[in-house]
This record gives structure tokens, sequence and C-alpha cells, in this order.
């Protein structure tokens, strides 16, 4: 009973991430379309591919850069997913490496509003931390070529014909190059980004890894003499006789945890309850 | 204070072997008093002095072979990505598909590379802290 119960659950819970997948959206929005302007699937099916198309496009204008995770990338790449299926995009990014299927395209140079949107993206997502020109010129040279292809695929005259969209990629596969390098462009973004985070994070790590060997250093010099300290000042009658040697530990834990940034760590309490046996014999 | 708490923090003391067995002597043969204590304070402070010598001195020796660690892993990583960037230059702007194994290629390399740092820094820092006690 509990184990049909579980998979009924288990049930609903996919069916409700179907209905909410980008891919789901697209069929229902593919359906809405088709009702309220009363045209065949396959117009609806292109007219809805174009919308999500003219999305990414205009996140680009707007913010300089369609980010990986956005929700507008994510439905442009789950109408070419249900359109097409992933073995026939996997042919349009083989086809966009095709000279013979491949028209040239030039993205022209990066402009300044260009550059400074990669670099506010950069620096946004990085905390403060922005690539070298290199890569900023490639990623904005990457958005700029994501545009520049969805703009000459949508402004082909031949996606006008009646035909599904399908067929008329199938037949002109320059069109399919183009979708295929969107793609591409798409995907390369996604690794600048990827390289530039891990060229942080290697820097973090190693800042990470130095900190904690010279604080496992101050442990091993400084844990015993602290432990020590404890149990001498748990008793107050130990104070007087341990007098001079307090006082030296105190001026060098005192001197340590400023002079020496990873020791504060371990030292600070000691100098804390330092502080306060010298304050109570001086008072 | 009773011998026992004596003795007591004598053997939990961080002072050498050496330097507890001549306390323990001491207390034995002439008991507790000022001259015992001037003793106990006296090996404590030398036994500080001695530590905060010694860690800073290790602590330079760490900072040193940091510098070298670091010379050698960002020599590295700066010829990966004079490579990387001359192979990219060198690559069709179009070929977006070349470019991406460029980069997956630098990326596994960062990723080893970082791997190749903390394994390295490790054996570093083990090694001077056994050395230095």
């Amino acid at each position: 009973m509990a184990k049909r119960e579980t998979l009924s659950r288990i049930k609903e819970i996919k069916e409700k991430i179907v209905v909410g997948s980008p891919e789901a959206r697209f069929k229902k929005d593919v359906e809405n379309y088709q009702r309220l302007y009363n045209v065949s699937e396959q117009e609806a099916q292109k007219a809805v591919f174009k919308l999500r198309a003219k999305e990414v496009q205009e996140v680009i204008e707007r913010e300089g850069i369609i980010e990986p995770g956005s929700k507008e990338r994510r439905s442009f790449i789950a109408a070419l997913n249900v359109l097409f299926g992933s073995e026939k995009l996997k042919e349009f990014r083989e086809a966009s490496r095709d000279p013979q299927k491949m028209r040239q395209f030039d993205t022209g140079p990066v402009t300044k509003t260009e550059r400074e949107a990669m670099i506010n993206y950069y620096k946004v997502n990085f905390e403060g931390k922005i690539p070298n020109l290199s890569t900023i010129e490639i990623s904005a040279k990457i958005q700029m070529m994501i545009y520049g292809l969805l703009d000459r695929f949508l402004g082909d005259p031949r996606l006008a014909s009646k035909e599904s969209l399908e067929i008329i990629i199938f037949n002109n596969l320059e069109l399919a190059a183009d979708l295929g390098k969107v793609l591409e462009a798409l995907d390369i973004f996604e690794k600048e980004r990827k390289k530039f985070g891990i060229e942080q994070k290697y820097e973090k790590s190693k800042n990470r890894l130095k900190e904690q060997a010279k604080e496992s250093l101050a442990v091993i010099f400084w844990r015993a003499p602290i432990y020590w300290l404890k149990v001498v000042i748990s008793n107050p009658y130990n104070l007087k006789g341990f007098n001079r040697f307090l006082v030296v530990l105190a001026e060098t834990v005192i001197f340590l945890s400023r002079e020496v940034k990873y020791t504060a760590k371990i030292l600070y309490p000691a100098s804390k309850t330092l502080k306060d046996y010298l304050e109570t014999k001086f008072i | 204070m009773e011998k026992k708490e004596l003795l007591n923090l004598i053997n939990n003391s961080f002072l050498s072997q050496e330097k507890k067995n001549s306390l323990i002597q001491y207390l034995n043969e002439k008991g507790e008093g000022e001259e015992f204590y001037n003793l106990f304070n006296q090996y404590l402070i030398e036994e500080v002095k001695k530590r905060e010598k010694d860690y800073k001195e290790t602590l330079d020796k760490l900072d040193q072979a940091i510098f070298e660690l670091d010379k050698e892993f960002d020599e590295k990583k700066a010829k990966a990505e004079k490579e990387m960037e001359e192979k990219l230059s060198k690559t069709d702007p179009l070929d977006l598909f070349a470019k991406g194994k460029i980069l997956d290629e630098y990326t596994e390399f960062l990723e080893n590379l970082t791997e190749e740092y903390e394994k390295r820094l490790k054996e570093i820092s083990s090694k001077l802290i056994i050395s230095s006690i």
C-alpha cells in the first residue's frame, strides 16, 4: 500500500515537473497560439519559435548578455529540442562547422557599450573581479554573434514559406548551420564563464590553503602553552607562583596576536584571559 | 599548593621531559618554596621564548616555501594561459567548436593545477612542522 502511494506521489511530482518544464511550456504556447490565431500547428510552432529567438535577442539588447541559466536561454533551447530533437541539433552543430553549409559571418568590432556590459556582468557575478581584455572581447563578440546569427536567421525570407520549420531547415542547411552556430556560441560563453570561475577558484583555493597551513603551524606551537595557561589560571592560588611567567606569556601572546595574522585565531582567547588576569593583578 | 597538584602542573606542562624531570627532582629534594617557583618560572619563560623564536623561524621558512611554490605554479599557469591565448588567436573566429576544446583543455589544466598545489603545500607544511618539533 505504502509502495503504491509512493509510486503515485512520484508520478504526480514527475507530471508537475514535466508540466512546468520549458519544453512543456513551448508545447502549451504552440497550442494556445494555434487556437488564438486559428493557424496550423506548423505555423504556430514557427511563430512561437521565432518569439523564443527574439526573446534571446531582446535580453542581449537590454543587458548585453544572455546568461547560461537564464529563462530565455532555457526556453529557446527547449523550443529547439521539441522541434528537432537532440540528434538533429547535433547535426546542426556539425553543419555550422562545415564551410559548405556555414555562410560567412562577421560581428564587426566590439563597441564600448558591449564591452562595458560584459565587464559589468563579470564584476557582478565574480565578486568585483573581471577577466583580461581578451576574454572580455571574446565574451562580448560571442553575444554579438548570437544576436547577429539569430537576426540573419529570423530575417530569412524562406521562413515566410507555408512549410514547417523542420522542412524549411532541412531543405536549407545554411539555416541549420546558423542555429548550430548559435548553440555553439551559447556553449562557448558558458565555457568562458567556467574558465574564469575556475581561475578565481584557483586563486581563492591558494589563499585558503596558505591560511590553513599557517594556522596549523600556530596550533602546533601554541596549543600546549595555552592549554597549560588555562589549567594554571583555573586555580587562583597558582597566580602568585607563576606571576613572572604569566607576564612574559602575556607579552608574547599580545605581540604574536598583533604581529602574526595567522596566530590571532588560536591566541585571541588566551590574550583575553591574560588581559583579564593582568587587569586583576594591577588593580 | 599540594605536592600532587604541583606534580600534575609539571607533568602537564609544555616543558621538555628533561626540564620536567629536573623540576620533579628539585621538588622531591627541596620541596615547594620561592626557589622552586623561580626555577619553574625560568624554565617556562625559556620555553616560551624558544617557541617564539622557533615559531617565527618556521613561519619565515613556510613563507619562503610558499613564495617559491607560488612562483612555480604562477609560471605554469602563465605558460598555459599564454599557450591557450595563442591557440585561440590562431583559431578561425567562427570555429567555436575548436575554441571550446581549447577552453576545456585549459579549464581541466587549472583544475589539476589547483589539486597539485594543495598536495604540494600540504607536503611542504607537514615537512616543516615535523622538522620544527
